[in-house]
C-alpha cells in the first residue's frame, strides 16, 4: 500500500515543472496550459508577465482592443499640460519580448463550456484558464443628457486616450476668467482621489496662465479621499480658485444641458466654460455579457485567487471586481494580478495555495512640487474578505513640511516610471 | 524489492522537501511582489525610488524592522512595514538579498 501511494505520488511529481523562480524546469502538457488574459491595463499586463516569468512554458496570450495602453494614472498631468500624451502611452513590445502572445481584438463572447473566446473578427481563441481585467464601463444616462455621444463635447476623461486630449484642449482654449466644472460620482469609482488631483493640477496650470479662472467640483458625496490634505494644500497654494460643492449643498447631479453648458442637480445649477463629467461606473460590459455579475454592478470573486464565484476557471481582477476593502486603482489591480498569478501557478503545479498579501499605494500630485499619499496593506480574513491591516498604512501626515511634500511628489513620478517599467518595459 | 522501496522512499522524501521549498518560495514571492511596483523588478530600478537588491540579508532585515518600529520615519515605508510581521520581514529580506548579483 505504501509503495502504491508512493508510486502515485511519484507519477504526480513527475508531472511537476518547478518554477524557474526556483531554478528548475520540466515541461509537460499540464504546464503548457493555455492562459488567456483579456485587458492589457495594470491588472492584465501584470498578470501576463508574472505568469510567464514564473512558468515560461505556460502559453500566455493577452487580448487587448487597443494598439497601445494610455494609462489613467498620470493622465491628470497631461490634462494640466505638465506632460505630453506620449508620457502615458505604452506599447506591448516588452510583453511580446517576454514570449507573451499579444492579440489585438475585441472579445464578443466567452463560451465557458467549450472554453473558447470569440473575437470581433470571428476568430476563436481557446483557453484552459481565462483571466479578465477589463476595467470599467460607465452608467450612461444616469445623468440625463450624458451619453457616449455627448461625451464628445463634455469629456469624462476617465479613460486614458482621446478623451484626455479633448479635455486638455478645452482647458487650453478657455479664456482667462472662465470656469471649469468637474462632476464627481458616488463611491465606488476608479481612483477615488483622482478628481481632486485633477482639480489641483488644472489649478496649477490656470494659476500660471489664466489666474482669474475658477474650478468647481460638483460632488455627489459629502467627503472624499485624502480630503484634509487636499483642502489644506488648495488653500495654501491656490487660494480661492478651487471650490468644492458637496452633496449636502447641491443634492444629486441630475442632468446636463449641453447647448447651455449648464450642469443641474437637485438644489443647484452651474454654468461653466469647460465641463468634465465623471459618470457613475460599473464593471466592464464584457463581464455583464458573460454573466459574471448576476445583474449586480460588480463581479463577486474568491478574494484569495480571484476566480469567479459564478464560473470556474474564469478569474476577474482590477476595477471590475469587488476586492474587499481595496480601492479601484492601478496599484490595487496589479497587486491583485500578482496574487492571482501566484494562485494559478500553485494550482497548475499542485503546490499549496500561498496566503495572499496586497498593498495599495496611491500618490496624488497637488502641484509639481507637492505630493501626498495614502497606503494600505491588506490580507484576507477568515471570512474570505480582503481587509486592511489595522495600525498599518494611512495618509501622509497633515503637519509635514514642504520638503516632505516635494519628496512625495518626486516619489510619485518615480512610482509611475518604475511601475510602467514593470508593466510594459 | 526492498531496495526499490528504499529508493522510492528516499526519492519521495527529497521531492517532498522540494515541494516544501517551492511552497515557501511561492509564499515569499507573494509577499515581495507588491514591493516591485515601486522598487522595480527584483528590487532594482532606475528612478528615484531606493533600489533594494543590493543589501545583504541582515542589513535589509534591520532596515525593514526599523521602519516597522518607526525609525527612520521615511515617507511611506513606515506605514507599509507596520503591516508585516517579523517572520514576513525575514522572508522579504531573504527574497531581495538573494536577488543581488
Amino acid at each position: 500500500m505504501a509503495i502504491q501511494i508512493n508510486r502515485r505520488k511519484l507519477l504526480k511529481l513527475a508531472a511537476f515543472a518547478p518554477l524557474p523562480l526556483m531554478g528548475l524546469t520540466q515541461i509537460n502538457s499540464k504546464t503548457k496550459a493555455k492562459i488567456v488574459i483579456v485587458g492589457g491595463g495594470f491588472g492584465g499586463a501584470t498578470c501576463a508577465r508574472y505568469l510567464k516569468k514564473m512558468a515560461p512554458e505556460l502559453l500566455v496570450t493577452l487580448i487587448e482592443k487597443e494598439e497601445q495602453i494610455v494609462t489613467c494614472p498620470f493622465s491628470n498631468t497631461v490634462i494640466s499640460g505638465h506632460n505630453d500624451i506620449s508620457y502615458i502611452s505604452h506599447s506591448f513590445e516588452g510583453l511580446k519580448k517576454d514570449g507573451i502572445t499579444v492579440l489585438r481584438g475585441l472579445v464578443i463572447s466567452v463560451e465557458p463550456k467549450t472554453k473558447t473566446i470569440k473575437l470581433h473578427d470571428g476568430s476563436i481563441v481557446p483557453f484552459d484558464r481565462l483571466v479578465l481585467s477589463p476595467g470599467i464601463d460607465f452608467k450612461w444616462g444616469h445623468i440625463e443628457g450624458y451619453n457616449e455621444q455627448t461625451s464628445e463635447k463634455i469629456p469624462h476623461a476617465w479613460r486614458g486616450g482621446s478623451q484626455t486630449i479633448l479635455l486638455r484642449k478645452q482647458i487650453e482654449a478657455m479664456d482667462d476668467g472662465g470656469t471649469v466644472l468637474i462632476s464627481v460620482p458616488r463611491n465606488p469609482f476608479r481612483c477615488p482621489p483622482g478628481p481632486y488631483e485633477r482639480a489641483s493640477l488644472v489649478a496649477s496650470y490656470l494659476m500660471k496662465y489664466k489666474p482669474k479662472s475658477k474650478i468647481i467640483l460638483f460632488d455627489d458625496k459629502d467627503k472624499f479621499s485624502k480630503q484634509k490634505l487636499f483642502t489644506d494644500a488648495w488653500k495654501n497654494i491656490y487660494g480661492e480658485m478651487i471650490e468644492w460643492v458637496p452633496f449636502s449643498e447641491k443634492g444629486s447631479t441630475t442632468h446636463i444641458d449641453v447647448s447651455g453648458m449648464t450642469l443641474h442637480s437637485e438644489f443647484a445649477s452651474q454654468r461653466a466654460d469647460v465641463i468634465n463629467i465623471i459618470p457613475p461606473h460599473m464593471a466592464s460590459n464584457l463581464v455583464h455579457t458573460i454573466g459574471l455579475t448576476e445583474n449586480a454592478d460588480w463581479c463577486e470573486v474568491n478574494q484569495s485567487t480571484f476566480e469567479s464565484k459564478i464560473i470556474s476557471n474564469i478569474y476577474i481582477l482590477g476595477d471590475s471586481t469587488i476586492a474587499g476593502e481595496m480601492p479601484k486603482s492601478g496599484f490595487s489591480a496589479a497587486s491583485q494580478a500578482k496574487c492571482c498569478a501566484h494562485a494559478i501557478i500553485a494550482e497548475i503545479f499542485d503546490l499549496p495555495q500561498p496566503e495572499p498579501s496586497f498593498i495599495n499605494t496611491c500618490y496624488s500630485l497637488i502641484s509639481t512640487n507637492y505630493g501626498i499619499s495614502v497606503v494600505a496593506v491588506y490580507r484576507v480574513d477568515q471570512s474570505g474578505i480582503i481587509k486592511s491591516i489595522k495600525g498599518a498604512g494611512g495618509l501622509s501626515p497633515r503637519d509635514e513640511d514642504l520638503e516632505f511634500r516635494k519628496l512625495e511628489a518626486d516619489y510619485a513620478r518615480a512610482w509611475y516610471k518604475n511601475f510602467t517599467q514593470e508593466l510594459y518595459g | 524489492m526492498r531496495y526499490l522501496f528504499l529508493i522510492l522512499v528516499v526519492m519521495f522524501m527529497s521531492q517532498n522537501n522540494q515541494i516544501s521549498a517551492q511552497a515557501n518560495e511561492l509564499q515569499s514571492s507573494v509577499l515581495a511582489a507588491p514591493c516591485q511596483s515601486c522598487h522595480g523588478v527584483s528590487g532594482r530600478n532606475s528612478g528615484q525610488m531606493p533600489t533594494i537588491d543590493s543589501f545583504d540579508f541582515l542589513t535589509l532585515r534591520q532596515l525593514l524592522l526599523n521602519f516597522k518600529s518607526g525609525e527612520p520615519t521615511g515617507t511611506i515605508m513606515g506605514r507599509i512595514m507596520k503591516g508585516f510581521s517579523e517572520e514576513q520581514i525575514n522572508s522579504l529580506a531573504n527574497h531581495f538579498s538573494q536577488k543581488q548579483n
